[in-house]
C-alpha cells in the first residue's frame, strides 16, 4: 500500500520507471493467466527462430500423389493442394506472422506517439484538428482500409506492415494524447518548465517515460490484433504473396478442401488464434499488474 | 433534443465528406487504368486516350473528386468493370443481404453479451465471473474466420445439421427460406462482439453496484431484484452502448471475412471480390456504403447514449 506521500504529485523529478517496471514484472509472474500467455508466445517465438531449421520438408517440396492427405506419420498435419507438407509450411510461416505484426505496431507507436505528444502538449486548434482527423479515420472499417491500402500500394511484406501500421496510428495517437493531457499538468512537468527545459526535453524526458507503460500494454493488445488482421488479409488473398507461406492464405486455400480433410484449414487457423490469444492474455495480465502496482 | 440531433447530423456529414475524400484518394492511387479496364487489352492506345479524355480522367484531382461525388449522390454509380452490370442495383441487393445477416447477429449479440456481462458483474471474483471473464477474453482473441471454420467443421462436416456454404441462388436473401444458411455466419459474427461487450458490461456493472445510490437502495431494504432491474441496469448499460459505437467499424470489417468464408453474397464479399479484381467503381461504391452504415449507426448510438445518460442535457 502506498502512502499519499509516495505519489508523483509531490515529486519534483520524474518518478523512476525502471523500478516500477521490475515491480510490475514481479506481479506478472504471479498471474497464471499472464503466464499461460507468455508461455504460448515464447513457444511461437522459439518456432519463429528455429522454424526453417527444424521443418521436416521444404516449403515448396512436393510429395507426389499426396494431395490433401490427412495427418499421418510422414506428414504430421497432412498435405495441401499441391502435396506440400502443411506442418513445414506452418513452421516456416511463423517468422513473418510474429515479425510483421510487431513491426507494424512499432510503426504505429512511433507515428501515434509523435502525433499524440505534439497534439496533446500543444493543445488549442492544432490538437482540435488533428484529433478530429483521427476520429474520422477511426470510423473507417479497419479491414476495408487495409484492403484499399494494399490494393493501392501492392501486396508485399513491407506494404502489409505499412497498411497495418497506418491503420493503427489513430487509436495510438488518441491514447497518447489522453495520457499527455493528464501528465502535462503534473508538478514534475511544471518544475521542468520552470528550470527552462526545452519542449523536446519535457516531451521526451519527462512525459514520454511516464506514458510508456500504458502505451506498451496497449501495444501488446495491438500486436495481437495486427496478427488477427494479417491473417484476415492473407485469408482474403491480399497478404504476403507466395512463395512465403502465409497462414491466412493457407486457411483460405484449404477452405475449399474442407470436405476432403477438415483438419487442413484448422491447423493454420488455430495457429493464428493461439498467437492472438497469447498476446491478449499477456496484455490482460500486464494491465492488471499495472493497475495493482 | 432536436438541436442535439441536428448538431450530431452536422458532424456526421463532415465525417462522411472526409471519408469520401479518403476513399477517392486511395482509389486514385490504385494502379488501375479505367480506360484499359473498360476497353480491354486489345484496344488501341488512341481509343484508350480518347475514353480517358471523355471520362474526364486527366483533369486535376479536386475536379475529378467533385464530379465523382456529385454523380454518386445523384445515384449514378457507374458500371462494374468486371461484371458488366450497373453498380447501384447490385450494391443495393448485396447491402440488404448483409443487413439481414447483421440483424441476425445483433439479435444474438445484444441479449447474450448483456446477460453474460451482468452475471459476471454481479458475481465479481466468484467462479461465474472467472469463467465468463476468461471465456470472453479468449473469444475476443480468436479471429472470426477461425471461429467460422470450427463451426463449419463441427455443424456442417461433423454433425451435418447446418449448411457450411451460404451461397444463395438468385442473390437475394429470404429469411423464411434461407434462415439455416444464416445461422452459422451470424454466430461467427457474434462471437468477438459478445466477448467484447460482455467485458465492458461487467466492468460497468461492478462500478454501478459499488456506487452510493445503489448502496442506499440496498440499505433502504429494497429487494435485490428491484435494485438491479430498476436502479442499476440503466446506468450499467451506458458504457456498453458507448463502446458498441466504436466496434461497428470492426463488425463491418468482420463481415468481409465472414461472407467470404461462407460464400455469402453480401456487401463484404462484394468488396473483397472487387478489391481482388481491381473493380474500381465497385470498390468505391461498397466502401461508401459501408462507411455510411458505420457513420449513421454511430450517430444513432450517440442519440441512444444521450437518452440513457441523465448527465447529458440537451440544448
Amino acid at each position: 500500500m502506498e502512502t499519499p506521500l509516495d505519489q508523483p504529485r509531490l515529486a519534483v523529478s520524474s518518478p523512476s520507471p525502471a523500478a516500477r517496471f521490475l515491480r510490475i514484472l514481479r506481479l506478472l509472474t504471479k498471474n497464471p493467466i499472464a503466464l499461460v500467455g507468455a508461455l504460448i508466445l515464447a513457444m511461437w517465438i522459439v518456432l519463429a527462430i528455429l522454424g526453417p531449421a527444424i521443418a521436416p520438408y521444404g516449403i515448396n517440396e512436393i510429395t507426389a500423389g499426396a494431395v490433401w492427405k490427412p495427418p499421418s506419420a510422414e506428414h504430421l498435419m497432412g498435405t495441401d493442394q499441391l502435396g506440400r507438407d502443411i506442418f513445414s509450411r506452418l513452421l516456416v510461416g511463423t517468422r513473418q506472422m510474429v515479425i510483421l505484426p510487431t513491426l507494424s505496431v512499432a510503426l504505429a507507436i512511433l507515428l501515434g506517439t509523435t502525433i499524440g505528444l505534439l497534439s496533446g502538449y500543444r493543445g488549442g486548434w492544432v490538437d482540435e484538428i488533428v484529433m478530429r482527423v483521427m476520429d474520422v479515420m477511426m470510423a473507417f472499417p479497419v479491414l476495408m482500409l487495409y484492403l484499399m491500402i494494399i490494393v493501392a500500394i501492392g501486396a508485399s511484406a513491407m506494404n502489409v506492415v505499412l497498411a497495418l501500421g497506418i491503420g493503427a496510428t489513430p487509436a495510438v495517437s488518441r491514447l497518447v494524447r489522453g495520457l499527455v493531457l493528464d501528465l502535462r499538468n503534473r508538478e514534475f512537468v511544471a518544475a521542468a518548465r520552470m528550470r527552462g527545459e526545452s519542449t523536446a526535453y519535457i516531451l521526451f524526458q519527462e512525459i514520454l517515460p511516464n506514458a510508456l507503460g500504458p502505451i506498451l500494454v496497449d501495444g501488446l493488445v495491438r500486436i495481437g490484433y495486427a496478427c488477427f488482421s494479417m491473417g484476415a488479409l492473407g485469408f482474403l488473398g491480399l497478404g504476403v504473396p507466395p512463395p512465403n507461406p502465409d497462414w491466412g492464405q493457407m486457411v483460405s486455400q484449404a477452405r475449399n478442401a474442407l470436405i476432403i480433410t477438415p483438419s487442413a484449414p484448422l491447423f493454420p487457423a488455430l495457429a493464428i488464434a493461439s498467437l492472438v490469444v497469447s498476446f491478449n492474455l499477456l496484455a490482460d495480465g500486464l494491465s492488471e499488474a499495472v493497475k495493482a502496482d | 433534443m432536436l438541436r442535439f440531433i441536428l448538431r450530431r447530423l452536422g458532424t456526421l456529414l463532415i465525417t462522411m465528406l472526409v471519408l469520401s475524400i479518403l476513399i477517392f484518394i486511395l482509389s486514385d492511387v490504385m494502379p488501375i487504368e479505367p480506360a484499359l479496364m473498360i476497353l480491354g487489352r486489345e484496344s488501341t492506345p488512341e481509343a484508350r486516350a480518347a475514353l480517358t479524355e471523355q471520362l474526364g480522367l486527366n483533369k486535376p484531382l479536386p475536379e475529378r473528386y467533385v464530379a465523382w461525388i456529385s454523380r454518386f449522390i445523384q445515384g449514378d454509380w457507374g458500371e462494374s468493370y468486371r461484371m458488366g452490370v450497373e453498380v447501384l442495383p447490385l450494391v443495393q441487393r448485396r447491402f440488404t443481404n448483409s443487413l439481414t445477416l447483421a440483424m441476425m447477429a445483433a439479435a444474438i449479440i445484444v441479449p447474450v453479451s448483456l446477460l453474460l456481462g451482468i452475471i459476471a458483474g454481479l458475481n465479481e471474483s466468484r467462479w461465474p465471473d472467472r469463467v465468463i471473464s476468461i471465456g470472453s477474453l479468449i473469444s475476443i482473441s480468436i479471429p472470426d474466420f477461425v471461429v467460422g471454420l470450427v463451426l463449419i467443421v463441427l455443424f456442417s462436416w461433423g454433425l451435418r445439421i447446418l449448411p457450411g456454404d451460404s451461397s444463395l441462388r438468385g442473390d437475394t436473401v429470404n429469411l423464411m427460406e434461407h434462415w439455416q444458411k444464416l445461422v452459422l455466419p451470424a454466430i461467427t459474427a457474434s462471437v468477438v462482439l459478445i466477448g467484447y461487450i460482455a467485458r465492458v458490461t461487467r466492468v460497468s456493472m461492478i462500478e454501478v453496484m459499488d456506487s452510493p445510490y445503489i448502496r442506499t437502495a440496498i440499505l433502504k431494504g429494497l429487494p435485490q431484484r428491484t435494485v438491479i432491474l430498476r436502479h442499476a441496469l440503466r446506468n450499467a448499460l451506458i458504457a456498453p452502448v458507448a463502446v458498441v459505437t466504436t466496434q461497428l467499424a470492426w463488425l463491418v470489417g468482420g463481415l468481409i471475412v465472414i461472407e467470404r468464408l461462407f460464400n455469402y453474397p453480401g456487401i463484404g464479399s462484394l468488396f473483397a471480390d472487387a478489391a481482388l479484381r481491381n473493380d474500381l467503381p465497385m470498390i468505391q461504391a461498397s466502401a461508401m456504403i459501408a462507411i455510411t452504415l458505420v457513420v449513421l449507426s454511430q450517430g444513432l448510438a450517440d442519440v441512444i447514449y444521450a437518452l440513457l445518460n441523465p448527465r447529458i442535457r440537451f440544448g
